[in-house]
């Protein structure tokens, strides 16, 4: 496959993991628009915005949107982003000949959703390397 | 029976009386099961179909270089509540997706079709 397609795949891995999926948080990736509104939620995008050490490779970020009930305070939002933190950062996901390593995250908090004012969004950030051959 | 009851039975009587300017809507419900991180791909529920009346008010594109042509629908509240984000539409054989926001008094959901042309 292509650079992008690799590097999706590396990334998007992580949430077909038995262990992630146990954790019960809804999980869906940019694009998908079956999401369960009213519910704590994570949307994960990749954006692969940066250079890479060859022309197969890239460096970019990974920007999880996570949506929680408004109103019930921080909590639900630093415990999903500890969460992914256990499945992301310093981690390196290898599949076939492709390489994608994390570094540290971030967490920024947005507010209450504009689309839905039931859900506070927050966003969780982590940058990445990818290695293709 | 009360006001309410009274308004929907004269919605539906209207809507009988507008003949063959109410036309077929054939509603396609799909709902998802979910988006499979494996494979990569967004997995679909069994679809069900649902044939309600509909009255075209409006079609507007916006531009010679637009390939969207949008149309304006009035349907029975009763009939249709809401859509779900992988619903279709279809009439008289093209298929059509709700937009947001629809609008709903009630007795009648006003809703906009967008169709790519």
């Amino acid at each position: 496959m292509g650079k992008y397609s690799d590097l999706s795949k590396n990334v998007y891995s992580v949430f077909d993991l038995a262990g992630w999926k146990a954790l019960n948080i809804k999980t869906f990736p940019n694009n998908f628009i079956g999401i369960a509104n009213g519910s704590d939620y994570i949307r994960v995008s990749v954006i692969p915005s940066g250079d890479g050490v060859n022309l197969k490779s890239s460096s970019g970020l990974v920007n999880i949107d996570i949506f929680v009930k408004a109103g019930l305070g921080p909590n639900a939002i630093y415990t999903i982003s500890d969460s992914l933190d256990n499945y992301l950062v310093g981690k390196s996901i290898t599949i076939g000949n492709n390489v994608t390593q994390f570094k540290n995250s971030s967490v920024s908090i947005i507010g209450v959703d504009k689309d839905n004012s039931m859900l506070f969004r927050a966003i969780y950030a982590i940058p990445f390397n990818h290695y293709g051959v | 029976m009360g006001y309410s009851g009274l308004v929907k039975r004269q919605a539906r009587k209207a809507f009988s009386l507008a003949k063959d300017l109410a036309v077929d809507i054939t509603l396609t419900k799909k709902s998802s099961t979910g988006f499979n991180f494996g494979t990569l791909e967004a997995g679909m529920g069994v679809a069900q179909t649902l044939i309600v009346k509909g009255i075209i008010v409006d079609k507007t594109k916006r531009s010679s270089e637009s390939k969207v042509m949008k149309t304006q629908v009035i349907m029975l509240s009763e009939d249709v509540s809401s859509f779900s984000d992988f619903d279709t539409l279809s009439i008289n054989g093209l298929t059509y997706l709700p937009e947001r926001p629809l609008k709903d008094d009630g007795y009648t959901l006003t809703v906009t079709l967008v169709k790519e042309v």
